[in-house]
């Protein structure tokens, strides 16, 4: 009898907990639930549920929305509810990158809303066939669609050169514009430093062009080339840029810089407080980086008495051409890998929280998520252009980036490229203008799609040869070797082709064939 | 009565004991004997979100897939070297640290002494490498000071691979020569001080003293913790070598943790990473099972772990 009533009792638990597990999803459409994590909002100590747009956007919908913010690690958070796979929420806004679509869908946890757009999301609809591209890049290989994305049509520019502009004026020279102009300048600047005459050195030494590695290397782009996958000069052939003779090239150059100390010696410890102490020592004379950090480094100088000019240098043009060229791939990315992935499974209520959503790409939803509400946030000067209110630029406690932040949400909508620009003061404005001015024709496509077997074979050959690149591109530069020797360099080219470099290759390029073939 | 009711009995009997050292057991019940079953998916092609046993199942592929890395001998000597140099350098340096220490009469100097050389161990590795990355840089303090003794060019240690051994090593000993010679002065406060006193009337010096009573008196507790050292020789201390290693210096500084953060990191590859750490934890594993068989047979015995 004991045994009986505990198994009983065992029985009534499971069922229980199974009972607990159904997800109780209804045509009624109730609460909407969606999930995200806290973006600029946990500066200024909200959830997402406290940005304006977002109360705006359910008022307008009349929709009753449940936003979540996970406590804690996001992806942690993440990982564990997908896992877990029961009571998900609505929406999940997460990074959905090809491999974790692929993932996540063959577990049937996100589903395909390819079928439902054309009908239910004219909005959405619209901009995905005005738009190749990001039609190619949001659809997978066997048609469906699996989020809704943050979109940017326009490429931003967050990061790019700047010179100190007072050492400019003392050579007597312009910005430079390709990467000879650069070595000219930077010789200049030297000779008149070792004389002593360069403004603010003061005896210490003269370092050059400084810098995070990873942003040094932005550089190669003047030759026409850059340390990833890149598209040949034919536009459509891929090409690992490594392997190329421009990247040889690149890699002498620098190594004669290096060696005539035009390069800092440190670049290579990879270690921002050892880069910012030679800036306000005046040791370097330029460097690549984001607007923030050169207005930061400005403010700390003048704390220390010491003025600091910087002039935009546009990024290095490539063999006579008139824009220079961009090959960070990013620039292509107009679907950005993140956004709504949504996990109802009920038709009916899938189908009404499509409309819902679809409002957000619409004219209106785009300028609320973008802009906020019209003689509040924003408004419009003499040329009809929006500017953001005094609410979001003189916010007694945050700076513009943030403060806007409490109002709007640019990363849920189309984003518009001039919140951007609205943000920065007219120095910012002339910058981001400097930088803006490329051509990423021969960037390499962000969003691919591979099949598990090309996965096999990235995952075999992909760790070793980018470790391979790295530690030859710094002896190089370093002129540990020496990429003028042939020997040298076919020994290179050769081991890069014993660790399956052409296998990759081989991969990417039938994979970006399958997406050029898609972008027709 | 029957074995059970025995049981039940001891269990009644101490039940304040076990009761203190359940906590204990659950805890390692919990943490580290359950997180076992994950060892599961060094033999998967895993995905976060699938369970332990999902599959799909692919046998000694992740194994085959480090085992045939252009780099796998690199990182095999690379992370046994930097072990094998701390070793060999650091595990006598908190024994001499101690063995001076003890020799000390003042009291207070030899407290500050001691305190002092803790400090290091409290400092957390990211500001410890900031001071190394500080101090080796172009103009940090070793260059200033080659200069002013009349050197050329400076020397840019981090970015030469002879280097980083002695770097890794040495400030590795600086951080944790006072913090690990506690044990040791632990062991010291054990010595039975009637042995000192008839090696005294033997008339034994000071340095007699030190060799035939300290260090025979410290050995069991130095053979213990060599042993556990060996243990962790596949090991090496991530976080420092992370920070500290560049691609310049990758011929003796990249080892086999930081190879597979890359390589997680880009591919978050959980497969292969456990399959790696299954096989450091086998290689670990036969380490310290040899250096205890060691220590057995030549202590007839008495200083093993088991």
């Amino acid at each position: 009898m004991k045994k009986l009533v505990s198994l009983l009792l065992i029985a009534a638990f499971v069922l229980a907990i199974a009972g607990c597990g159904k997800n109780e999803e209804s045509a009624e459409l109730g609460k909407i639930s969606m999930w995200t994590w806290l973006g600029s909002e946990e500066v200024w100590g909200g959830k997402t549920k406290d940005i304006m747009a977002m109360q705006d956007f359910a008022k307008t919908m009349k929709v009753d929305l449940d936003i979540i913010n996970p406590s804690g690690d996001a992806g942690e958070a993440f990982n564990l509810m997908m896992t877990k796979g029961d009571k998900l929420p609505d929406m999940v806004f997460y990074s959905w990158s090809p491999k974790r679509v692929m993932d996540y869908s063959k577990k049937q946890r996100i589903v395909n809303i390819a079928p439902y757009i054309e009908k239910y999301m004219p909005n959405f609809n619209k901009l995905l066939q005005s738009n190749p591209r990001l039609k190619a890049q949001m659809y997978t290989e066997d048609g469906g669609v699996y989020y809704l994305p943050w979109i940017s049509m326009d490429k931003i520019f967050y990061e790019g050169m700047m010179m100190r502009g007072d050492w400019l004026a003392a050579v007597n020279m312009p910005a430079p514009t390709t990467v000879d102009q650069l070595h000219a300048t930077l010789l200049a600047m030297k000779k008149q430093a070792d004389a002593g005459k360069l403004p603010g050195t003061g005896g210490s030494k003269f370092l050059g062009f400084s810098g995070f590695p990873l942003q040094f290397y932005k550089w190669l782009y003047g030759f026409g080339t850059c340390h990833e996958f890149q598209l040949a000069d034919d536009g459509k052939t891929v090409e690992y840029g490594p392997t190329t003779d421009n990247y040889r090239k690149a890699m002498v150059y620098f190594n004669t810089m290096y060696k005539e100390g035009l390069i800092d010696p440190d670049i290579f410890a990879n270690d921002g407080d050892t880069y910012k102490k030679h800036h306000l020592a005046n040791q370097t004379a330029c460097f690549v980086d984001n607007l923030g950090t050169f207005e930061q480094i400005q403010k700390d100088a003048a704390g220390l008495n010491n003025k600091i000019d910087y002039v935009a240098v546009p990024y290095p043009l490539y063999n006579g051409e008139a824009v220079p060229r961009e090959y960070n791939s990013t620039a292509k990315r107009i679907a950005q890998p993140y956004g709504f992935a949504l996990t109802v499974k009920n038709e009916q209520r899938l189908i009404k929280i499509l409309q819902v959503m679809d409002w957000k790409y619409s004219a209106e939803g785009q300028t609320l998520f973008n802009w906020g509400v019209e003689g509040k946030t924003f408004s419009k000067d003499a040329n009809g252009a929006k500017v953001y209110s005094d609410l979001i630029m003189k916010d007694p406690k945050y700076a513009p980036g943030i403060a806007q932040s409490k109002y709007v949400k640019v990363d849920f909508t189309v984003e518009d490229t001039q919140t951007v620009w609205a943000l920065v003061n007219d120095f910012g404005k002339n910058v981001y203008k400097v930088w803006a001015n490329t051509n990423s024709k021969y960037a390499y496509e962000p969003t691919l799609w591979y099949t598990a077997d090309e996965m096999a074979i990235m995952g075999k050959t992909q760790t070793d040869i980018n470790t391979y690149r790295d530690e030859m591109r710094d002896k190089f530069v370093a002129g540990k070797l020496d990429p003028r020797d042939d020997a040298v360099w076919k020994n290179y080219l050769e081991t890069l082709t014993k660790m399956g470099q052409g296998d990759w290759l081989k991969v990417e390029q039938a994979a970006y064939d399958r997406f050029t073939a898609r972008l027709k | 009565m029957t074995r059970r009711q025995i049981i039940w009995l001891e269990i009644k009997k101490c039940k304040i004991l076990y009761m203190m050292i359940a906590p204990a057991v659950a805890y390692y019940v919990i943490f580290s004997y359950l997180p076992l079953v994950g060892l599961t998916i060094a033999f998967q092609d895993f995905v976060p979100g699938n369970g332990f046993f999902d599959g799909p199942w692919v046998g000694l592929e992740n194994f085959n897939k480090y085992f045939s890395s252009y780099y796998f001998w690199r990182l095999i000597k690379n992370t046994f070297m930097l072990s094998f140099w701390s070793l060999v350098w650091g595990f006598p340096m908190p024994i001499i640290f101690a063995l001076l220490l003890n020799e000390i009469r003042v009291e207070w100097y030899k407290r500050s002494i001691q305190t002092l050389s803790y400090l290091p161990h409290f400092v957390p590795m990211v500001v410890v490498c900031g001071i190394i990355i500080d101090a080796t840089g172009s103009d940090g303090l070793v260059n200033t000071f080659r200069s002013m003794l009349g050197a050329g060019s400076p020397l840019m240690f981090l970015q030469e691979p002879q280097f980083f051994r002695s770097i890794y090593v040495a400030s590795g000993i600086w951080q944790e020569i006072g913090w690990s010679s506690i044990i040791y002065l632990a062991a010291l406060t054990s010595i039975d001080p009637t042995l000192y006193e008839a090696a005294e009337v033997d008339g034994a010096g000071r340095i007699r003293k030190m060799v035939h009573i300290t260090l025979p008196c410290l050995m069991p507790t130095i053979t213990v913790l060599f042993i556990l050292a060996i243990g962790g020789m596949m090991g090496s201390d991530f976080e420092k070598i992370l920070l500290l290693s560049k691609p310049l210096t990758y011929d003796t500084s990249d080892v086999i943790s930081t190879f597979v953060y890359r390589k997680g990191l880009q591919e978050g590859d959980f497969g292969f990473a456990m399959a790696v750490n299954i096989f450091n934890m086998l290689i670990n594993l036969s380490l310290v099972a040899f250096a205890n068989y060691t220590a057995k047979k030549s202590s007839q015995g008495e200083t093993s772990l088991w």
